[in-house]
């Protein structure tokens, strides 16, 4: 289904690409406003790290802007004829009864591999914003490491219980790094089940967002997951075909939203505390999502967080880059990310 | 004729299935009760190091540390597991007895030498991740409890009870002490 948004998506934006004032200089962002507390001391580091940078991306930007112009001119004036020119060839007699499936499918295929050929300038500018660009802005935070392509999989955390079945997984932005003495490790991640019906099979999304590994400070004898709550049948079959206890917490809203699963049922209520509980539902909510799921396992604590939009991406090739709104995007996102550390006073040396 | 053994056999299915159930809830207890005895002995086993070490600079706490030494031992005693109120007995030894430690811990802060000592630091560390996993202990065990207490209070549970050989379990509740409200002037 991003497949197809995606194409989409590309072939809307081609139609900005004739836009007269496109490639004319637009003024730049001096310097990094900080509006956020979060974002506080960054404007020294955007100074050392990413203003010498600005003048050289700007050309660049101009040049893949300049690039994916010229081919949208002979790529356009092709997508507007071939309307007009498929009626008048007989399709029926090279194809056969099948004919209609078989044209829109070509015709489908081939607008995306010219919008691809449009836009692909483009879109490698920007895979070098994140390979140049994110890591210098990463770098706010210490020791983080960026990389835009990843050999994470979510198959690693099958232990846990909570992936779900799936059959195609497209993974990237993979982050590394520690904040508070907790080391975290997320990438973004999309899977897809294959489902089959009667006439043909297709792939459904069954989850979209980002998986997360911190370190805990102790490590945990047993194994604890946190699911969400799936209704009476659901959770039914979940207590029968899993080699798990049953959890059952003091908090009423808590058992509303989650289900917990564990093979010491001590741990886990030394683990979910009653504030535990409070700040997991108030990071739920932070995250405006119903259904963020967690396992304790080992020394680490693994988090699923359904997120629909695409994380950790640079911002619109149509505006003058100068980094800033990239910076306070990814910024912004990441102290999303932190606010789990602080939520769950993870870096807490004892009672969680 | 037929269907009054259909309903007799669906009714000793039904009275089968809350029987077994009572056992189970009996057993949950049981196990939740040995997670207890599983945490008050690692802090049993922590009161001779922080004694030693209090003993040594808390001059004015004799009667305090001497009450401590006198409750491990009552709840060291080895008590019958299937008695409410044995078990009774011995959750309320353990919540004097922490209360009592408890007091030995803010005590310290009175004495500076002894709070800055390395071991008595390291022994309040584990001293609060002993009272932690004892805090989730209970839980487990009230939980337990109160699972098992309803299904045998209410009909027919208090009918097959007697043939499950379960009874009503006290609940392990805070000490009368932990209760009052604290005041703050007195650590200040």
């Amino acid at each position: 289904m991003s497949f197809f948004i995606n194409i989409i998506i590309s072939i809307f934006s081609i139609f900005r690409l004739f836009d007269p004032n496109l490639l004319k200089s637009k003024k730049l962002g001096d310097s990094f406003k900080e509006t956020e507390i979060y974002e506080k001391g960054f404007s020294k580091h955007y100074k050392k790290y990413l203003s010498e940078k600005v003048i050289k991306f700007e050309t660049e930007r101009i040049l893949a802007l300049k690039k994916a112009r010229n081919n949208a001119f002979i790529c356009v004036p092709i997508m507007v004829l071939i309307p007009f020119v498929i009626p008048y060839i007989d399709w029926y007699s090279i194809f056969g009864e099948n004919s209609f499936e078989i044209v829109f499918c070509i015709l489908f295929l081939f607008y995306g591999l010219l919008s691809y050929f449009i836009t692909n300038s483009m879109n490698l500018y920007q895979q070098t914003i994140k390979t140049e660009i994110f890591p210098n802005i990463l770098n706010f935070f210490g020791e983080f490491q960026y990389n835009h392509e990843t050999q994470k999989s979510a198959g690693s955390y099958e232990y846990s219980g909570l992936i779900p079945n799936y059959q195609r997984e497209t993974s990237e932005d993979h982050m590394y790094g520690k904040y508070k003495g907790v080391t975290i490790d997320l990438f973004e991640t999309e899977l897809e089940e294959r489902v089959r019906t009667k006439d043909r099979s297709y792939y459904k999304t069954v989850f979209k967002g980002i998986m997360i590994t911190l370190s805990m400070n102790k490590k945990f004898k047993g194994k604890t997951v946190v699911r969400k709550d799936s209704g009476v049948i659901g959770n039914w079959f979940t207590k029968k075909f899993s080699s798990l206890k049953n959890v059952k917490l003091e908090d009423p809203h808590f058992e509303k939203m989650f289900e917990v699963y564990s093979d010491d049922q001590v741990e886990a209520r030394y683990l979910l505390t009653v504030t535990f509980m409070e700040r997991l539902l108030e990071l739920t909510s932070s995250f405006g999502s119903k259904s963020i799921e967690c396992c304790f396992y080992n020394k680490e604590l693994f988090m699923m967080i359904p997120i629909k939009k695409n994380m950790f991406e640079p911002g619109s090739i149509y505006e003058p880059e100068d980094f800033i709104d990239d910076s306070k995007n990814l910024l912004k996102e990441l102290n999303l990310i932190f606010s789990i550390i602080d939520q769950l006073k993870l870096n807490m040396k004892t009672n969680l | 004729m037929e269907i009054i053994f259909g309903v007799i056999l669906l009714l000793l299915i039904l009275l089968y299935f809350l029987y077994a159930r009572i056992i189970r809830n009996k057993n949950n207890v049981f196990e939740a009760l040995a997670g207890i005895d599983v945490q008050l002995k690692n802090r049993s086993n922590l009161i001779p190091n922080v004694l030693t070490i209090a003993k040594k600079f808390m001059n004015h706490e004799k009667d305090l540390i001497e009450n401590v030494t006198k409750l491990r031992t009552k709840e060291n005693q080895s008590y019958d597991k299937t008695d409410p109120k044995s078990i009774k007995d011995h959750i309320s030894a353990a919540a004097t007895l922490g209360s009592e430690l408890g007091k030995v811990m803010i005590s310290v802060e009175a004495y500076p030498e002894l709070k800055s000592n390395e071991t008595m630091i390291q022994a309040q560390l584990t001293y609060n991740e002993v009272e932690a996993k004892i805090a989730a202990a209970r839980r487990f065990y009230n939980s337990a409890v109160s699972q098992l207490n309803n299904s045998i209070e209410i009909f027919p549970g208090t009918f097959l009870a007697k043939y499950a050989n379960a009874q009503i379990m006290p609940f392990y509740e805070a000490d009368e002490a932990s209760k009052q409200p604290i005041s703050a002037e007195k650590f200040l």
